[in-house]
């Protein structure tokens, strides 16, 4: 059996599955086979058993493929509209901005865990433009459910939020 | 707004909203008397700049430093020689150093510093509630030093007096500051027995056992009044 081809491009994974591919990377429990095996299973669109199932030469040819995966975004995305609802950040094209809120509300959900969830981000960061000053954690958590729908690129340029900051 | 550059231009009112407050928004709320809400729209960055300008506040202010006198609110305050205070003014000090004395900043302040007229100290009197709503806005860093200088005076009095005084109690303000220990302390017959006399008591025994000189007896100067209670005890009288 072929499995689909990987999808390495920002525009082809979304934010849902990259929250996967991160918890994924940063768990330590799996060795290089196992992370490289549910990773190509993510991108593949495939079962773990289908990756299992493919020949080794396929399997290698698959982790050499997985090195392309480059995600980078040079602009950033301000807004987005999902049914009729648009969401903003307040940061600019060029700039990430965050305000003290933001900061201290992604230092205190991210507090221990290994890596910042890339929805959860946005549901910080974005929030509908009536509701800016809202930041119920309830609501945020919410957003991250919607955003999850999002190609990545979206939130990749916030990823630079350094969490020690906060 | 205005931004502090050290304890000197932090209020006393704002030292003690200050008290154990870990939250930096809040704290810098506090001290610029800006909303926390605005604060927490604020761009994160230029938070962070205004938290390293106003570092000054995580360093311990000095317990060492104090002014002798100073001009505020355009009058000049002088501190008190604490060996010529009464023991009214010394008694109210006690009460205002129980428990949490920083919440009595601005009255342990008003009686520690007062007005000169005519070239002298202005007496004690019942101004003190008065005038520590004033010393609330006084900045903090010229005159919290004076609170250890006035605990070692409190040390050696107490130590000086000690059949007459039980320090159990007091042990916590002056590890605080640090203030060594260098007598032994009542032992415990001797702090229970004094444990039971309030300052009521002792003035009662100065008013030679007349409640209407009370009053009267709370203006001797202190280390008179403490001679003659020791007297008193000591020959039984």
């Amino acid at each position: 059996m072929k499995l689909d081809k990987l999808r390495l491009n920002n525009n082809e994974i979304t934010i849902g599955e990259y929250d996967e591919y991160l918890s994924i990377v940063f768990n330590g429990e799996y060795s290089d086979i196992e992370r490289d095996t549910r990773i190509i299973a993510l991108l593949s669109n495939s079962t773990i058993e289908e990756v299992c199932a493919l020949p080794q030469s396929e399997f290698n040819k698959l982790q050499k493929d997985l090195k392309k995966l480059r995600l980078k975004e040079i602009y950033n995305k301000t807004s987005v509209t999902i049914d009729d609802i648009t969401y903003k950040s307040k940061s600019t094209k060029y700039v990430v901005k965050l305000n003290v809120r933001e900061a201290y509300l992604m230092n205190e959900l991210f507090e221990g865990k290994p890596f910042p969830t890339p929805s959860v981000i946005m549901g910080v960061l974005f929030r509908p433009e009536d509701e800016m000053k809202d930041y119920s954690i309830k609501k945020i958590m919410n957003r991250s459910e919607i955003f999850k729908q999002l190609t990545v690129d979206y939130v990749l340029p916030y990823l630079s939020f350094n969490n020690e900051e906060a | 707004m205005k931004k502090p550059k050290n304890w000197n231009e932090i209020s006393v009112n704002q030292f003690i909203e200050l008290k154990d407050v870990d939250n930096e928004v809040t704290i810098i709320s506090i001290i610029l008397d800006v909303s926390e809400d605005d604060l927490y729209e604020m761009d994160f960055k230029k938070f962070l700049k205004l938290v390293n300008e106003l570092e000054f506040v995580s360093s311990p202010l000095s317990m060492t430093n104090h002014s002798t006198d100073f001009q505020f609110n355009n009058e000049h305050y002088h501190l008190i020689d604490l060996y010529k205070m009464t023991i009214g003014e010394f008694i109210d000090l006690e009460n205002y150093f129980k428990e949490e004395y920083i919440f009595n900043l601005p009255k342990i302040i008003s009686i520690l510093y007062r007005k000169k007229i005519d070239g002298k100290i202005e007496p004690y009197d019942n101004w003190v509630e008065e005038d520590a709503i004033a010393m609330g806005e006084l900045g903090v860093g010229y005159v919290f030093g004076v609170i250890a200088k006035y605990l070692e005076f409190r040390r050696l009095i107490y130590s000086s007096y000690e059949g007459l005084f039980n320090m159990s109690d007091d042990e916590d303000i002056e590890d605080e500051f640090e203030i060594e220990e260098d007598s032994d302390s009542p032992n415990e017959e001797v702090e229970n027995k004094n444990a039971k006399w309030g300052w009521d008591a002792l003035l009662y025994k100065l008013a030679n056992e007349n409640p209407l000189k009370i009053e009267e007896a709370t203006n001797l100067p202190l280390i008179q009044a403490l001679n003659t209670l020791s007297m008193i005890k000591e020959l039984s009288l």
